[in-house]
């Protein structure tokens, strides 16, 4: 029984609603007849219904309807508030991005400030006392610290290499010589040469004019700016700081003995028909291939080096030639001015000629005993040597002069190898990118959490004030 | 719909004025915010609007247009889930409310006229059901729906929308019995 009146309280359901079959329709007909239960039940449902039918119909805002018809209403429509919504979390977000992006690039500037620029400033510092109170002390120091570069570096701002030292210097020319002047940076005064200078045996003086006003600026720095006199200098080889000098050389002229070198990097489509162009060239401007050597690396790309000598007077030609063959990668010509030390050989060989002339005369007068002939002998020998020696080295000289030699390397283009090259480097950077941005990301950790959860605080609290701001406005106009 | 799929913004007008309140009525009930409500009106005629060639005539149109709104109900109702599930706090019945929620006064009983509270009374009662069984009742109810239309838009079968109906009916009956009997 029970049973059967779930089962028509369920059918009552659907009756009330017109969902049911005729079938079904006499079965609860019929049973309401007869069950007073199941009758109540079913005015129960009726009333329900009306009672449901109370509730309030809401009406869409004025405004909101007004932009709804005006924005999609043969116009596009991007949502209403929900947009807005977006808007805002969009920029929130973004907002909160910056931040974030911000903190990881003042952290990395202040782990490179920290280590770096602290360094340098506290250095500068140190070095700018030194100055002050004992520059002599300080130019000495420095003086000698110039000389190699292992004594060099401790003596230096934290941070300075090589190459900064060198760009820090300027090069004036002046009263016939040129003077390496220090720039002035971080605030200190500081100078060097570079260590080619040195080996390369070149005359220079050191001069220290620390006194002479030569300095404009205060102790933050300054820079050498006035002529450098003859006292000057004079008083710069006593010792001290700051500024080198070297003889000026004159501009190099027709009868100047010049070695002249020039190398060059070509890249090129077929190695074979280029390496022949050369040798062509080669032939046309008077001279000849000194070496070839053809080789193919490992992945496969094939490189050629080919070493040209031509007569000097055909050097630019056979350049200009050169530079059509291949897209040119790189392209170096060096000048080395030999005259000093060729018009020395020279000059040193008109000397021991003479010496030797003046023996061999000796020895060929018939005055001269055996005794002093073999001591003239011995004497002369050591002499011709030298002689020779030095007559190897001019002609040395002057095949070097007479012949200029060009290098050609040459690569062949490879789009394989390129795309091949190009993905591996894009693969390299790409990890280091995003090493890099690890890194800082766990540095700043903590920073990032506190963002991230300030960010969706943010998030959630507009969105709740904008919900509370809207249904305050529809609770007024309502 | 088909006047408006040809190119008849007069139609779309028609469409609009028809179905805007009920819309409405329908996402209030079932989200309990007149905000979001409002919302998912603008959506559901966005929806209308960029996807009116998927429109085939096989079924009613108010099928079409109450599941398009049933499926923007869903899913603002998935995202709230998302963002506030650290906010949301279960009631003795174990029904979960944000505790943020601004409380929609236009219902509190300071209204002194008696429909006022009756209405608010079937408004507690309605928002307290399963949402399921709240979307089918409010369908069959407030909207007309036939039963085979409320299957389209819950995307169920006949029988279960008969019992959720049922369910509904019997939960509500329950709950609105003292209110029924002053009403007598």
């Amino acid at each position: 029984m029970i049973f059967i009146h779930s089962r028509i309280k369920k059918l009552i359901s659907a009756y009330l609603d017109n969902e049911v079959s005729g079938k079904e329709k006499n079965l609860v007909e019929e049973h309401l007849k007869k069950c007073t239960f199941c009758r109540k039940y079913y005015e129960g449902l009726q009333k329900l219904s009306s009672t449901l039918g109370k509730y309030k119909e809401e009406e869409l805002s004025p405004d909101l309807e007004q932009r709804i018809k005006s924005n999609f209403l043969g116009k596009k429509y991007k949502g209403v508030a929900k947009m807005k919504n977006k808007k805002l979390i969009v920029g929130i977000s973004s907002g909160a991005l910056a931040i974030l992006l911000m903190f990881v690039f003042v952290g990395h500037m202040q782990h490179y400030s920290w280590y770096s620029v602290w360094g340098r400033l506290q250095n500068s510092a140190d070095r700018i006392k030194s100055y002050e109170y004992e520059p002599a002390v300080g130019a000495k120091r420095l003086a000698k610290t110039v000389v190699t570069d292992e004594q060099y570096s401790p003596g230096l701002p934290y941070g300075y290499d090589k190459r900064t030292r060198i760009s820090d210097l300027n090069l004036v020319r002046q009263q016939g010589v040129n003077a390496y002047v220090p720039s002035v940076t971080s605030g200190v005064q500081h100078m060097a040469t570079s260590r080619n200078m040195v080996e390369k045996d070149e005359p220079w003086i050191t001069t220290t004019d620390y006194n002479s006003a030569n300095w404009s600026g205060s102790e933050k720095g300054g820079r050498y700016n006035k002529p450098l006199s003859p006292e000057a200098i004079e008083r710069a080889a006593q010792g001290g700081p700051i500024v080198i000098v070297e003889p000026y050389l004159p501009a190099t002229g027709k009868e100047d003995k010049l070695i002249r070198n020039a190398q060059a990097t070509l890249e090129v489509e077929n190695i074979q028909k280029v390496y022949d162009e050369i040798v062509k060239i080669g032939k046309g401007n008077n001279g000849y291939l000194a070496a070839a050597n053809f080789n193919e690396s490992t992945n496969g790309r094939i490189s050629a080096q080919i070493i040209l000598r031509v007569p000097k007077e055909k050097f630019e030609e056979t350049i200009d030639e050169v530079r059509k063959l291949g897209q040119v990668k790189r392209f170096d010509i060096s000048s080395m001015d030999v005259s000093q030390d060729y018009n020395a050989l020279v000059s040193e060989l008109n000397t021991i000629k003479t010496v030797y002339d003046k023996i061999a005369d000796k020895l060929k007068e018939k005055k001269t005993d055996i005794q002093q002939a073999i001591r003239l002998e011995s004497e002369l020998t050591p002499i011709a040597k030298r002689i020779e020696a030095i007559r190897n080295k001019i002609s040395e000289y002057d095949n070097l002069i007479s012949v200029s030699m060009i290098t050609i390397n040459l690569y062949e283009v490879s789009w394989k190898l390129m795309i091949q090259e190009s993905v591996k480097e894009t693969k390299r950077s790409f990890v280091a990118f995003v090493s890099g941005l690890l890194r800082n990301s766990i540095n700043l950790l903590p920073a990032l959490v506190i963002i991230c959860v300030a960010a969706v605080f943010a998030i959630v609290l507009t969105k709740k004030l904008i919900r509370a701001i809207k249904n305050l406005f529809t609770k007024k106009s309502s | 719909m088909m006047e408006y799929r040809a190119g008849s913004v007069d139609a779309l007008e028609e469409i609009f004025q028809r179905y805007k309140k009920p819309i409405l009525n329908y996402a209030f009930k079932l989200l309990a915010s007149f905000a979001d409500a409002e919302d998912v009106v603008g959506e559901v005629f966005y929806i209308l609007t960029s996807r009116k060639d998927s429109y085939e005539p096989v079924a009613k149109f108010s099928t079409w247009i109450y599941t398009i709104a049933h499926n923007v109900a869903i899913d603002r109702i998935r995202r709230r889930k998302k963002i506030f599930f650290f906010w949301q706090k279960k009631d003795k019945d174990g029904n979960s409310y944000e505790e943020l929620d601004i409380p929609d006064t236009r219902f509190m009983p300071d209204s002194s006229a008696q429909e006022n509270d009756i209405s608010s009374y079937v408004k507690k009662a309605v928002d307290k059901l399963p949402f399921q069984l709240k979307e089918a009742i409010v369908l069959r109810q407030y909207h007309n729906l036939s039963y085979d239309q409320i299957a389209a838009v819950l995307n169920c079968s006949l029988s279960k929308v008969k019992i959720l109906i049922f369910r509904a009916k019997e939960a509500l009956r329950k709950e609105l019995l003292p209110y029924m009997e002053e009403l007598r």
